[in-house]
């Protein structure tokens, strides 16, 4: 049997591996991307209210990464669509970005992660006195 | 000797008819303020700021009578004689400001030294000490106590107190009629028909303030806390401590009601950017609701 035949994919093949997994693709980017959006938007709510360094734009930024990755997935997603060349400069491109994406998503994680915990060390802190003062009382 | 021995008999106001405007007055500072012109809360706010020590008389339209005492500017117990009822501390403070929303009332404003007003206390919080010899006169009386240096009030009189005298460290420092004027007798005391002494003095160093406002305040501010601390845990604490820095307070003893309603505004508004509007405005109604719980005397 010629390997063509073998790796060839039925209609049923296709909408399954292909167009469905494109579709999960899309969906997955977008869920990410909503995700860092809302976290982004709680560091937010964190930074006005307590006035600390959240790190909020990160979660804006970072998950674009995601997106570009699942955008060069869908065009790509039928096999290769142009020269060796120009596919590995878009691959470069395409896991440069989610790699970049990820570590902003990352850094932010860990200001936003900082600023809770020194919030929480203040907090601490506030209630020590107060127990301070009662004791004294 | 008169003995004179603590015993656990009930104070003045108990034993006598001894209504506010009966207590011996100290110098008067202010006279005849009609509550419908003058803000009471502005008034305790001055006092306080000022560290005022005396009483505040105030007669109400209706009949009834407060005294309100003030001790290094702050409240420290009140008196309410109504028709019906009479009330002690905190409930007649609450009482009388009460009244005075609902009624009109004249208010004089009596200063009195400190040693005045440890001696005047005990006729409201105190309890009789026993002096009872009869046929003892009131000179008699006096040297007793000069001996035993004797602080507190005696009082002579039958149901309704005749004569008031403010003894400290055994030294008399004055002596009031039934309608708390001094006689201006010295420390001698004026003649009395009355053979019938009754000595108050204060029976614990605890009795000396009934109201504690800066205690109230303190209590109120920690369940605001508890509040916040169910809420946002750390964080909450950390938002009633910005906001209470924010407003430049500094002890939580000392920050009025009025300062406690605009923290919970602070609070309400720093919620509802954190947690949404909904969850804010019932977190801010539960503070509400302790801040409310304060007695507002302007201070």
């Amino acid at each position: 049997m010629p390997p063509q035949a073998a790796t060839a994919f039925t209609a049923g093949d296709y909408l399954l591996y292909i167009v469905a997994m494109n579709y999960l693709t899309i969906f997955s980017g977008v869920l990410f991307l909503l995700a860092f959006i809302m976290l982004g938007l709680i560091a937010l709510r964190v930074h006005r209210v307590f006035a600390v360094g959240t790190g909020w734009p990160l979660f804006f930024v970072g998950p674009v990464g995601a997106l570009v990755y699942s955008v060069y997935t869908i065009v790509h997603g039928g096999g290769p669509t142009t020269s060796g060349e120009a596919l590995a400069a878009e691959r470069w491109i395409a896991y440069g970005v989610f790699l970049l994406g990820s570590v902003t998503c990352w850094w932010g994680l860990r200001i936003f992660y900082g600023a809770l915990r020194s919030l929480e060390a203040e907090g601490r802190k506030i209630r020590a006195r107060h127990a301070e003062v009662v004791l004294r009382a | 000797m008169t003995e004179v021995a603590s015993s656990f008999f009930a104070s003045a106001t108990d034993v006598l008819r001894f209504p506010p405007t009966a207590f011996p007055k100290g110098k008067s500072v202010q006279k005849n303020l009609d509550t419908h012109y003058v803000n009471l809360e502005g008034l305790f706010r001055s006092l306080a700021a000022e560290g005022f020590g005396g009483t505040i008389l105030m007669v109400f339209e209706e009949g009834s009578e407060a005294l309100i005492v003030f001790r290094e500017g702050t409240i420290i117990t009140a008196y309410v004689y109504g028709k019906d009822s009479k009330q002690m501390g905190l409930e007649a403070l609450e009482n009388a400001l009460a009244l005075a929303k609902e009624h009109k009332a004249y208010v004089d404003v009596f200063k009195l030294e400190h040693e005045m007003l440890v001696a005047l206390l005990p006729l409201l919080h105190g309890v009789q000490v026993h002096a009872d010899q009869p046929g003892l006169g009131i000179e008699q009386v006096v040297a007793d106590f000069k001996k035993a240096e004797f602080t507190g009030a005696l009082v002579a009189g039958e149901n309704v107190p005749e004569m008031v005298g403010l003894i400290y460290a055994g030294v008399p420092m004055g002596w009031f009629d039934a309608q708390g004027v001094d006689h201006e007798s010295g420390a001698r005391p004026p003649a009395v028909r009355s053979q019938n002494f009754r000595a108050f003095a204060l029976d614990k160093a605890d009795t000396f303030a009934a109201i504690n406002l800066e205690l109230e305040k303190m209590k109120v501010a920690a369940r605001l806390r508890e509040v916040l601390f169910r809420e946002l845990k750390e964080m909450g604490l950390v938002l009633y401590d910005r906001g209470f820095t924010r407003r430049k307070f500094t002890e939580e003893r000392l920050v009025s009601k009025a300062g406690y309603r605009e923290m919970v505004g602070d609070t309400e508004r720093s919620l509802a950017s954190l947690r949404g509007p909904g969850i804010a405005r019932k977190v801010a109604g539960e503070l509400d609701a302790l801040v409310d719980s304060l007695i507002d005397v302007g201070f």
